[in-house]
């Protein structure tokens, strides 16, 4: 602005606390502009300082974990993990060979069963109150009964004849009442019954043939009429199971005889583990008594100080010196472990040769006949090589094992960078390790991203480059629409529409060729991937669109008068001038993604592992935990101050850290963009 | 080249009416431009220079509403009139250079390589090579940007941008160069070597070229068509008009007593 442009303007209004007008609406747009830095940089400091507690809490937290030997105990308990989820193979492998030869009938009626259990739960009502009408029916049929035998027998006292007989009418009122009532609610439950099985949802998922239906419901109808009959259907089945299964059992008892081998072999293991896991358990107890202990004593002093009442003050007294301030015994606990070293690893030598002897008494894949049985097996006997080596590291690390070596710094960080694992409120210890939500923030984000980008893309190259004006003023409001829907609404869609949705297309037989299908849960890592796709169209559709606008019009006549074709022009002349302008929209979408919080709380399962990724892009069908939600869901209920809220600020650091390294690329981005482009 | 096709004329237009939406800009043009001379369009701003320019390759029909009304425009012998033209090729055989010039934000290289590029029949690295030296040799730029034809066409400088897009258009192999105010944008010096150009271009190209400056007209020109409000007042000799015009208005207009 000229000097004399500005003394205009000043001229024209004064008088409002001695400032002119244009000062004052300075000042007040100045005052707005710094009120939103000074309140940024107010949530850093608060993030900043709660969070930076989290390090030396988590290091004194893993120290003790060390010293109290819970760290030794965790060590030898990996032998028993593998060692379990080994067995777990085995033994479906087992029950499935062992049902192989009645598979279909088990399925059968494992349907009935859950068919008969909606059922159950639609005439829940009516049935429960037939229950009671028939009681009260029986029981006044009982005693009117009892009452007319007495009666009839001989010689009674005349004041009990009188008794009897007054009742007497009482009890058929009751009857007389009851039964038609009883009736009616026969005839309901009837009706609700067919009404429940006539409904197609109760049928979903159950792989029944006509024929099987038809025989489910005429069970079910039999059953809620003559109740506590078997229908011969079911009862044949049973039977034919029964037999099946009797016939089989002798056949396959190596097989079985392997696995409880197998699976006894870890006793020993487990034996040694579990009086070292309560000694150290025991040790960490004292260790957190004693950290708190002086704390404690002052207090109680300082409470004794405080009162007049003499026999308080002596009690309080007392109560103080009977607080231990003593280190814990680590050394003397720590001597019981090392000496356990020795024995561990004779039992491990002892387990790796029965566990030898059983897989030679398993039988061959080959001999299998069903074929989950087969790919248990299998799953097995590839894991077992993993196993035995981790039996090695474990026995190795046993022995190295020092109670009193300090826990690097580094490594407690490392074990929240890349921890694996996220356990709170345990009775053993607290890990706070990032990846499992880490991991599941990024798969999420990934799918949203993999689908919206394209959508938003198209949308904008359609919407900037091809559309009509009218289609424009339809396109552009409707897409900037979705921003509006609150996250919780979409969050509730995905629970009862989307995630049934998915999970019922996954179920259709044709499409069980894709990687995931079908799905185990409803609520999983593809269905909130897909509502944070929807989420973040509006942004990078319009940022892109506004890339898009931004190119000059006189590279796109530039081509087209080269004899280009329009959509030559656009892809090889718009798009790519457009390309960090797009490139800066999918970095804020994904900032939008990866900080949207109801969403993945709602839908994403709430899962806290890291998902499994051997079944590939399969993955997509677990269900996962992310840095938002686990922030918005245990905030709430830990201690303000304890080591898990300042873990929970940790995680805020690390959201706001990607969002400002996101933001800060895709700045850098369009600046690039903006010099090149002029 | 065909010799039947050198008798007829390069463009011509017949009882031309142009319009945008309802507004008509053009009125009865009828206008014959030769093969390999150099014509210049002369007019006040506003006249329909450049829509009349923009007729011959079909760019106007980047403007939505813009139609021919009535009359036809034919170039190199086809009627372009019509909507179903293949505006494409025809637009290979027409090339433009624009007022601003408008290099794509890639580099010298594959700005020279675009219209070959777009092509429907692809051609081999080598002899994409010799296209694009032999454009750039064309347009007077070669030995400016030989040995930086990967960096950024926006690395030279304004006249030598103005050659790149003419060695751009060079590339297609076209008839017919478009030049809408090519030099408006340019210092004396550029302004210039770009009128030497034309007039070397003169020999393989038929060249029509939009100017407000009529020294450039005079110096550049064989023939000048002078608009005035959407009529064609005048269309002669370059000599003719800037020493005998026949209308009062060319008169008027060349001597400067309006623009
Ligand atoms: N896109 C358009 N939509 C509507 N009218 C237009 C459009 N472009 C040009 N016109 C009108 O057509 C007439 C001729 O315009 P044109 O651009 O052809 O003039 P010109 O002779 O090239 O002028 P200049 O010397 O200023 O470039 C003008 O009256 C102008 O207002
Ligand atoms: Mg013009």
């Amino acid at each position: 602005m000229d000097s004399g442009k500005q003394r205009r303007f000043a001229k024209r209004g004064k008088g409002f606390l001695g400032l002119t007008r244009a000062d004052a609406i300075r000042y007040f747009f100045g005052g707005n502009a710094s009120l939103a830095i000074f309140i940024l940089l107010l949530i850093c400091v608060f993030l900043f300082k709660e969070a930076a507690g989290f390090l030396p809490g988590h290091h004194a937290g893993l120290t003790k974990w060390r010293r109290s030997g819970q760290e030794f105990v965790d060590i030898l308990n990996v032998a028993v993990d593998g060692h379990t989820r080994l067995g777990s193979a085995l033994n479906i492998g087992y029950f499935a060979e062992l049902n192989a030869t009645s598979k279909a009938e088990q399925q059968q009626l494992f349907s009935y069963r859950a068919v008969l259990q909606r059922v159950k739960g639609t005439v829940r009502g009516p049935a429960g109150r037939l229950k009671k009408l028939l009681k009260e029916f029986t029981e006044a049929g009982e005693k009117l009964a009892e009452a007319e035998q007495d009666l009839a027998g001989a010689d009674l006292d005349p004041a009990r004849q009188a008794s009897l007989r007054a009742a007497l009418p009482g009890y058929r009122a009751v009857i007389a009442e009851v039964e038609p009532r009883i009736a009616m609610l026969e005839e309901r439950i009837a009706e609700g019954v067919a009404e429940a099985l006539a409904g197609d949802e109760v049928w979903e998922g159950q792989n029944l043939v006509a024929d099987d239906r038809e025989a489910v419901a005429e069970a079910i109808c039999d059953q809620f009429e003559a109740a506590e009959q078997k229908h011969p259907w079911v009862a044949g089945l049973e039977d034919f199971v029964r037999e099946k299964k009797a016939e089989r059992t002798p056949q396959l008892a190596g097989f079985k005889e392997a696995v409880t081998a197998f699976r006894n072999a870890i006793r020993p293991v487990k034996d040694l583990i579990s009086p070292l896991r309560e000694a150290a358990s025991e040790l960490k107890q004292q260790a957190i008594a004693a950290e708190s202990a002086p704390k404690r004593k002052a207090a109680l002093l300082a409470g004794a100080e405080a009162t007049n009442d003499l026999a308080e003050r002596a009690r309080k007294l007392a109560a103080a010196e009977a607080v231990v301030v003593a280190a814990p015994p680590y050394d003397e606990v720590a001597e019981g472990f090392y000496a356990e070293t020795a024995a561990f690893e004779a039992v491990v030598a002892d387990l790796r040769k029965e566990i030898d002897a059983a897989v030679e008494a398993l039988p061959a894949t080959g001999e299998l006949a069903d074929p989950s049985a087969r790919e248990n097996l299998e799953r097995f006997r590839n894991s077992l090589a993993d196993y035995r080596e981790s039996l090695d590291r474990a026995v190795a690390r046993a022995k190295d094992w020092r109670h009193d070596e300090p826990y690097p710094q580094v490594k407690s960080f490392l074990v929240f960078l890349i921890g694996k694992e996220w356990i709170t409120n345990s009775s053993w210890h607290d890990f706070y390790g990032l990846m499992p939500l880490f991991t599941g923030s990024l798969l999420i984000s990934m799918i949203a991203l993999v689908v919206s980008v394209p959508f938003a893309l198209g949308a904008a190259i359609y919407v900037n480059q091809m559309a009509s004006r009218r289609e424009q003023n339809l396109i552009k409001p409707a897409i900037e629409f979705i921003q509006a829907i609150p996250s919780v609404v979409l969050g509730f869609f995905g629970i009862m529409v989307l995630g049934t949705l998915l999970r019922d297309v996954s179920q259709v037989s044709w499409l069980a060729w894709v990687p995931g299908f079908p799905l185990q849960e409803r609520l999983n890592i593809l269905n909130a991937g897909l509502l944070l796709a929807f989420m973040a169209v509006p942004t990078i559709f319009t940022l892109c669109e506004d890339a898009l606008n931004n190119v000059p019009q006189a590279y796109a006549s530039g081509a087209l008068a080269l004899g280009a074709t329009r959509m030559q022009t656009i892809l090889r002349i718009i798009v790519p001038t457009a390309l960090s302008g797009i490139i800066a929209a999918v970095l804020l979408g994904f900032g939008r993604i990866i900080g949207e919080t109801m969403v993945v709380l709602l839908v994403a399962g709430g899962k806290i592992q890291i998902p499994d990724f051997s079944k590939g892009i399969g993955v997509v069908g677990e269900a996962a935990h992310t840095m938002t939600g686990i922030i918005a869901q245990e905030t709430g209920e830990v201690d303000r101050g304890s080591l898990h809220w300042r873990a929970l600020f940790m995680v805020g650091l690390v959201l706001f850290s990607i969002s400002l390294a996101v933001n800060w690329g895709a700045q850098i981005i369009l600046r690039r963009f903006q010099r090149h482009g002029t | 080249m065909n010799n039947s096709d050198d008798q007829k004329p390069a463009i011509e237009v017949e009882d031309l009416h142009f319009a945008y939406g309802e507004k008509e800009v053009l009125r009865n043009i009828n206008l014959k431009i030769r093969h390999r001379e150099v014509t210049a369009f002369i007019g006040p701003s506003g006249c329909g220079k450049s829509t009349l320019l923009h007729a011959f390759n079909r760019l106007s029909d980047l403007v939505p509403g813009a139609r021919i009304k009535s009359g036809c425009v034919r170039v190199l012998g086809k009627d372009i009139s019509e909507p179903d033209v293949d505006t494409t090729q025809l637009r290979k055989k027409v090339g433009m250079v624009f007022q601003k010039y408008n290099p794509f934000p890639k580099s010298i290289y594959e700005n020279v390589a675009f219209g070959i590029r777009v092509d429907a029949n692809r051609r081999g690295r080598s002899e994409l090579d010799g296209i694009v030296e032999r454009s750039l040799r064309r347009a007077a730029l070669w030995d400016e940007v030989k040995d930086r034809l990967d960096t950024s066409a926006f690395g030279l400088s304004g006249g030598q941008q103005q050659r790149l897009c003419i060695a751009r258009a060079i590339a297609n192999g076209p008839k017919i160069l478009l030049m809408d105010e090519p030099c408006a944008a340019l210092d004396p010096l550029s302004t210039l070597r770009i009128e030497q150009l034309i007039t070397e271009l003169k020999v393989d190209y038929t060249i029509v070229i939009v100017t407000h400056n009529m020294n450039q007209a005079t110096r550049v020109s064989d023939r000048t068509a002078f608009l005035y409000m959407g009529d064609l007042v005048e269309y002669d000799e370059t000599m003719k008009i800037f020493q005998r015009p026949r209308e009062e208005r060319t008169r008027a207009y060349i001597s400067g007593l309006f623009s």
